[in-house]
């Protein structure tokens, strides 16, 4: 084949070309630490490259997910055991006086006044907070959840009067509870002008007081919460709730909202403000009229019992869910973990390979450039 | 046989050896010459002379000088031209639009999609939270410029092909013309017995030139002209001394220019439309990208990811009774929506005659079939509207279809938060009058890894991520492509080079070989001179 000095130089050319290329390819390599730099040099590894990435970022979006709400839970342990130590405060009460006791009206007063107050702190621990939001609140904690006022019912009518200056922070749907009042009753038809609102059921049925003169005050409590439990993400398509609501907590339903379904978890059935209530009732105080009842006394104090229970059982509830956003953390890290792993062992460079191959392809392309050189030189017109 | 006739046949010599080392000069000179094939003197016996009853010969002469060439190497190397070209094009376009779906560089729209759920993930956290809600926005606003300046990368470079339209046609045309020009000039030369190779070589060279823009066949004809030919269709691009004309059609639509030609030796009326058929070197794999390749197998797709994505999220964000903001009112659509409806378009018109106008506002972008890039509503009248560009030009419709399906904003490029969205209204909250309740936040932060896309088979992010997979392996194969189509084109060149290329020891070696002759036959004109001289000695 005939061989001309263009020939030898384009293939020289393109040869070294190519050479440089190479090289250039991996010195890239080198300088970015990284195999793959554009979805071009390995498009199947970049999809899994791409793919690693966002579910990196999910699992790091997951564990962020996980503080949040282990900050909240571990709140809510401080107040559940908050409230779990008021309880055996009043039970140490109840349980340290005796039927004497009851007789004297000082010591009535006493344990009345004392009573008030365990009262008092129940309601506002069930109204700690985080941050701006109500621990206990469920799905409406922007506001304080639980409160109570004074109120006058008439036994076999659903209307209730009250000072219309204790209205303001009341609304329809709220759930209200005391002595006279039955379980699962909501507000409705409330008037601020009047001072005066009606008892309802779950279905919106007016419900009659089963209690009271129409004269006498009684104590009302209300909750403005609702029985939704707030859930986050803490791993792919796995959602964990994570707020323990006031009415299961302390009113002992998780139907609290007007026409609303009661779920899961319950906790127990009391309703521990109403306990505490008709412990009041049963203590008495100094006035000659409001002499003690021990029976009732007694009785109260055995749902008091009750109340203990459905208050460690919420804080089982909630430690297990610790538990298992703990865990969830672990094998989130783990999974994490994996992934990086698999996409460093993808991306990242073996520095001594490359750095071995770039001198060899150095050392090849320096002597086709020499090899280059010297037969491009070659011409007949030299010797002649 | 006389001395003189010696002589005669020395100086015969003499010229035929100095004509021989002329166009090894003429070889030597243009050893770097592109498209240059060597030549070569046929030396011959010169017809013999009868002479006193004798035959004698009467020296050499040149019978020719003779091009090397190879007609079918030279066809090959205009098919492998025309291969590099469309894919050496199509490469270089697709490198530059790839750094817009380089999510491994830099963080593009698969980590702003990425983000964007992430902060809806943070709301649940808390619903009510005014700083959650603006991270909210704030990473939507982040998608839609990535979503943005992604639409814009790619409708940009479709403009830069329509763009380069010009210059090329007008690049393909000036070679056309010179072809043509150059038959003239061969047909011309060739009936004087001229040597046309020179001429021959320059058109050879145009037209491996002219095959790396367009796909051509070249037949040479027996008075040494040579006809071309497009591929495919096999219009007259050159036929003897006459050339075909290419233009562009500017006028139906500015954004997509139509490519005709009227063939040679034809006229006006036999122009043909070529835009639909040209697939074939630079010219085609120009109007492939700006026709095919980025708005259907990019630009498309981009558009079906923003507008999916879009929809999806209004829907739950405004999803009636499931749906609540902080001030307790039913969410809202979250990103401007899009709207598919049906119209009747006519081309060469700029009106849209449509029934159903509700919804529509001016400035709202408009695609579908006749439809040009880059097409806004211009002004809605009941049942109608006109069509406009960006700058408020009008544009006609470049096709007639009745009920045509018409899709309004529904673009990656009009991907837009709704101007009414605060952070108040941010709907996180699934009930009235409870803004600390999360679950509306929860289910659409959950549409991250919901598979919404390609019918139900992928996520938003695994959309984007097939989307750049693709564009890399597009990438990645143009490359390999054209590395191959270099090799395979500097093998024929190598070939050629063999054949046509000048050897400068063979020329060099051929020059000593015609001095010695040359210096032979001066020393027969000295000898027969001393022999006359002898003669004329004798005589004297």
């Amino acid at each position: 084949m005939r061989v001309t000095a263009n020939m030898t130089a384009e293939l020289s050319v393109y040869n070294i070309q190519q050479g440089r290329s190479r090289i250039d390819k991996i010195t890239e390599k080198l300088t970015t630490y990284q195999m793959i730099n554009r979805p071009s040099d390995d498009p199947v590894s970049s999809g899994t490259l791409l793919d690693i990435k966002e579910k990196v970022t999910a699992y790091d979006q997951f564990n962020v997910n996980i503080t949040k709400c282990k900050s909240w839970l571990e709140v809510t342990t401080n107040g559940l055991t908050g409230i779990s130590d008021i309880l055996d405060a009043a039970r140490n009460l109840v349980s340290g006086s005796s039927s004497l006791s009851i007789q004297d009206p000082t010591q009535r007063q006493v344990m009345h006044d004392q009573l008030i107050e365990i009262k008092k702190q129940l309601i506002e621990m069930g109204n700690v907070q985080y941050g701006d939001q109500y621990i206990f609140g469920g799905g409406n904690n922007l506001v304080p959840p639980f409160s109570q006022k004074s109120g006058t019912l008439t036994s076999g009518i659903s209307g209730v009067t009250m000072a219309t200056t204790d209205m303001a922070a009341l609304k329809d749907g709220m759930s209200v509870s005391g002595i006279g009042i039955p379980a699962g009753t909501f507000i409705k038809n409330l008037d601020t002008t009047l001072g005066t609102f009606d008892l309802v059921n779950s279905s919106g049925t007016l419900i009659p007081a089963t209690a009271g003169d129409g004269a006498t005050a009684s104590t009302l409590n209300f909750f403005s919460g609702d029985s939704t439990q707030r859930e986050v993400e803490i791993t792919t398509n796995t959602r964990q709730a994570f707020s323990t609501t006031g009415d299961r907590l302390l009113l002992g339903s998780g139907d609290s909202s007007l026409g609303g379904v009661a779920s899961d978890p319950t906790y127990g059935s009391t309703n521990i403000l109403q306990v505490m209530d008709e412990l009041l009732a049963a203590v008495g105080d100094s006035d000659p009229a409001n002499t003690g009842d021990a029976v009732a006394v007694s009785a109260a104090a055995k749902k008091l019992e009750s109340a203990s229970k459905q208050v460690n059982a919420a804080i089982t509830i909630n430690s297990s869910r610790i538990l298992r956003v703990d865990n969830m953390t672990i094998l989130n890290d783990i999974n994490k973990s994996t992934l990086t792993t698999i996409s460093t062992s993808i991306q990242n460079v073996d520095l001594a390979k490359y750095g071995m191959q770039l001198n060899a392809e150095q050392t090849a392309f320096q002597a086709s450039l020499a090899a280059t050189a010297r037969i491009s030189s070659m011409s007949l017109l030299d010797y002649l | 046989m006389s001395i003189s006739a010696s002589m005669q046949i020395a100086v015969n010599g003499l010229n035929v050896f100095r004509s021989a080392n002329a166009v090894i000069s003429q070889n030597i000179a243009n050893v770097s010459t592109p498209g240059y094939s060597r030549q070569k003197a046929i030396i011959e016996t010169a017809p013999t002379i009868n002479l006193s009853g004798f035959t004698l010969g009467s020296g050499s002469m040149i019978s020719k000088v003779e091009r090397f060439h190879d007609a079918l190497l030279q066809q090959q190397m205009a098919n492998s031209n025309t291969t590099l070209g469309y894919d050496t094009a199509k490469s270089l376009a697709l490198q530059q639009i790839e750094p817009a779906f380089n999510d491994i560089g830099v963080d593009g729209v698969g980590a702003a999609l990425a983000r964007f759920f992430a902060s809806w993930q943070d709301l649940t956290n808390n619903p009510g939270g005014i700083a959650e809600r603006q991270s909210v926005l704030s990473n939507a606003q982040i998608l839609a410029d990535d979503l943005h300046a992604a639409s814009k990368t790619l409708t940009d470079m479709i403009t830069l092909q329509n763009d380069s339209l010009t210059p090329v046609i007008d690049d393909i045309n000036i070679k056309l013309k010179e072809i043509a020009r150059l038959n003239q000039q061969v047909t011309t030369t060739e009936m004087i017995s001229g040597n046309a190779n020179e001429v021959k070589d320059k058109r050879d060279l145009l037209l491996l030139q002219l095959a790396k823009q367009i796909g051509i066949t070249s037949t040479e004809n027996s008075d040494g002209t040579v006809d071309v030919e497009l591929v495919g269709g096999g219009e007259a691009l050159v036929t003897g001394a006459n050339a075909g004309i290419f233009s562009l059609d500017k006028t139906t639509d500015l954004n997509s220019y139509k490519v005709e030609l009227i063939p040679a030796k034809g006229t006006l009326t036999s122009k043909v439309n070529l835009t639909s058929t040209l697939s074939t070197g630079s010219l085609g794999a120009t109007l492939a990208l700006r026709d095919e390749i980025i708005p259907k197998d990019y630009l498309a797709k981009l558009d079906t990811l923003a507008t999916t994505l879009a929809t999806d999220i209004n829907t739950q964000h405004s999803a009636l009774n499931e749906a609540f903001d902080l001030n307790a009112n039913q969410g809202i659509n979250f990103f401007n929506q899009s709207y598919t409806k049906t119209g009747d378009i006519t081309a060469g018109s700029d009106t849209v005659i449509i029934s159903d106008v509700t919804n529509l506002t001016d400035g709202m972008q408009v695609t579908g079939t006749g439809i040009p890039i880059g097409t806004f509503i211009g002004a809605i009248a009941a049942g109608s509207f006109t069509l406009v560009n960006a700058k408020g030009d009008a544009v006609k419709a470049t096709a007639t279809v009745s009920v045509t399906t018409l899709t309004f904003d529904g673009t990656a490029a009009a991907f837009s938060i709704n101007s009414s969205m605060s952070t108040y209204t941010v709907a996180a909250s699934s009930q009235n009058s409870n803004a600390g309740d999360n679950l509306n936040a929860v289910k659409i932060a959950g549409f991250a890894n919901k598979r919404l896309m390609s019918s139900g088979t992928l996520t938003y992010n695994g959309y984007w991520n097939a989307l750049i997979s693709k564009m890399g392996l597009d990438v990645n194969s143009s490359k390999t492509n054209v590395a191959q189509d270099e090799a395979f084109n500097n093998q024929l060149s190598v070939l050629k080079d063999s054949t046509a290329g000048v050897s400068l020891d063979q020329e060099l070696s051929d020059m000593m070989m015609y001095q010695r002759s040359y210096q032979a036959c001066a020393q027969v004109i000295s000898t027969a001179t001393a022999m006359m001289d002898t003669l004329l000695g004798i005589v004297r």
